[in-house]
């Protein structure tokens, strides 16, 4: 009687051993797992070049307001690649069998007093190079996160916390101005970024419009109150 | 058939003996804390505070910005603190593991709609959040309180009833005698500050008098914030 049962057993067991590979095989022959890492192109692997990479204490900007305030940005700047798990917010992977690496080149700013906190990203994906701005110091909203695809000139919905993540109707609007002076210094074809959910609907201290420059990032952000922030780069 | 099912109830009795005989399990999260009192705020210290529940205060600073500061009523909070007396037997799960005094709190922010910058005062006992363990031959009752001063999360701090800080928040309180600022004089002025050596800019040390409260404060790049009537 026990012997019948461990024949049985045995049999089962190779049965299932049959199935599982055959079922394994059949996956390999239609997917075969590939990792594509892309680099951000030229010139967008050269942005924020005039800022340093050695992320110490005394990485930072005075920022001065035309309203007669003081404050001081710290940045770090880093670069590298970020896989598109960490992106899936809005980046949609059709393909199981591929991975994605996409290069970016960051830049984080938090504000010593006025608790602003901002970060830069340029990211090179499957669809072009995008420009992305998360906003993690709005009063209103706690988080905002904007995302403009430079090569196929297409803005994003906006997305920010209120009840968890949502989706804004308000786009981003962003121009390139020929030429705009921050702190005395002139700088030539600077994107302007104009974040309609805040225009629109933020509280006074939230920030409505930033201007990055290629070469230095950010150099002026504006409030909602008119408040109009000139970073000394 | 008989020597398997011998075989099942061995393992099962090995299996019963390891259970009940394992060491005991001392986990802290079975724990119960015990309030053992509420370490009281002097009745003397709620001076510190020189405002009712919904004032306005006015703020000019040296390039000129004016801000209008408000109040939103007093608000009480507490935290556990001055622990002591471990449990260590941890055999009983509903044993208390350590005892505790609750800490009150009474504070008083004011918020401005032309800047992002909140003035808190705060009254709490003088001592450190890190390092709250107390030895049993001290009443909590003797313990001076402190009046912690906080601009954007700068902490500054006012000693009362003592001279010592043992809150652990870094800084240096000096009485002045009196003090000239934005052409007004204040007499036995409480200037608070840390010794902040940076180009950077952050605020740097605050001013205050018993009678009207935060009467000035300034940046390390000079800027200064002076009470305006």
């Amino acid at each position: 009687m026990v012997f019948k049962s461990i024949k049985y057993f045995i049999k089962l067991m190779l049965l299932f051993l049959i199935i599982t590979h055959v079922f394994s095989c059949r996956k390999k022959s239609v997917c075969e797992h590939q990792n594509v890492q892309l680099n951000l192109e030229s010139p967008y692997n050269n942005w924020y070049s005039n800022l340093s990479s050695n992320n110490v204490d005394g990485n930072y900007f005075s920022i001065i307001s035309n309203s007669g305030l003081t404050d001081a940005f710290r940045y770090e700047k880093h670069s590298g690649y970020i896989s598109d798990f960490h992106v899936r917010d809005f980046f949609q992977n059709d393909d199981p069998c591929t991975t994605w690496e996409f290069a970016y080149i960051y830049l984080t700013y938090y504000s010593n007093i006025y608790k602003f906190l901002i970060d830069l990203r340029v990211l090179q994906m499957n669809d072009g190079v995008h420009l992305q701005i998360n906003d993690y110091g709005s009063p209103k909203y706690g988080y905002i996160f904007m995302d403009y695809n430079i090569t196929n000139n297409t803005e994003s919905n906006i997305i920010y916390s209120e009840n968890g993540k949502e989706t804004s109707t308000y786009k981003i609007s962003v121009d390139i101005i020929n030429e705009i002076t921050s702190n005395n210094i002139t700088y030539y074809n600077v994107y302007k970024i104009t974040n309609n959910l805040s225009l629109n609907e933020g509280s006074s201290f939230d920030i409505t419009i930033i201007y990055i420059d290629k070469d230095n990032g950010m150099i002026k952000f504006e409030q909602k109150n008119g408040t109009i922030w000139d970073i000394a780069v | 058939m008989k020597f398997i099912t011998s075989l099942l109830l061995f393992i099962g009795l090995i299996g019963f003996l390891l259970l009940t005989t394992s060491c005991p399990k001392c986990d802290d999260s079975d724990c119960i804390d015990i309030e053992i009192g509420i370490a009281k705020l002097n009745d003397s210290s709620s001076m510190w505070i020189p405002f009712n529940s919904y004032d306005t205060v006015n703020f000019i600073n040296s390039n000129g910005f004016h801000a209008q500061f408000f109040s939103s009523g007093y608000q009480y909070a507490s935290f556990k603190a001055l622990y002591r007396d471990y449990d260590y037997n941890c055999g009983d799960p509903m044993e208390a593991c350590w005892e505790y005094y609750t800490i009150p709190v009474k504070y008083l922010k004011f918020n401005s709609e032309s800047i992002n910058l909140t003035l808190q005062y705060e009254i709490r006992k003088n001592l450190s959040y890190d390092n709250n363990f107390l030895p049993n031959n001290i009443n909590p009752d003797t313990l001076s309180d402190v009046l912690i001063l906080n601009i954007n999360g700068y902490l500054r701090v006012i000693p009362i009833q003592s001279d010592k800080n043992n809150t652990g928040i870094e800084c240096t309180t000096e009485i002045i005698d009196s003090l000239n600022l934005n052409n007004v004089t204040y007499y036995n002025v409480y200037h608070s500050y840390r010794n902040i050596i940076t180009t950077d800019i952050q605020i740097k040390g605050i001013y205050f008098t018993l009678d009207k409260g935060i009467i000035g404060f300034y940046y390390t790049n000079d800027e200064k914030w002076y009470l305006s009537q």
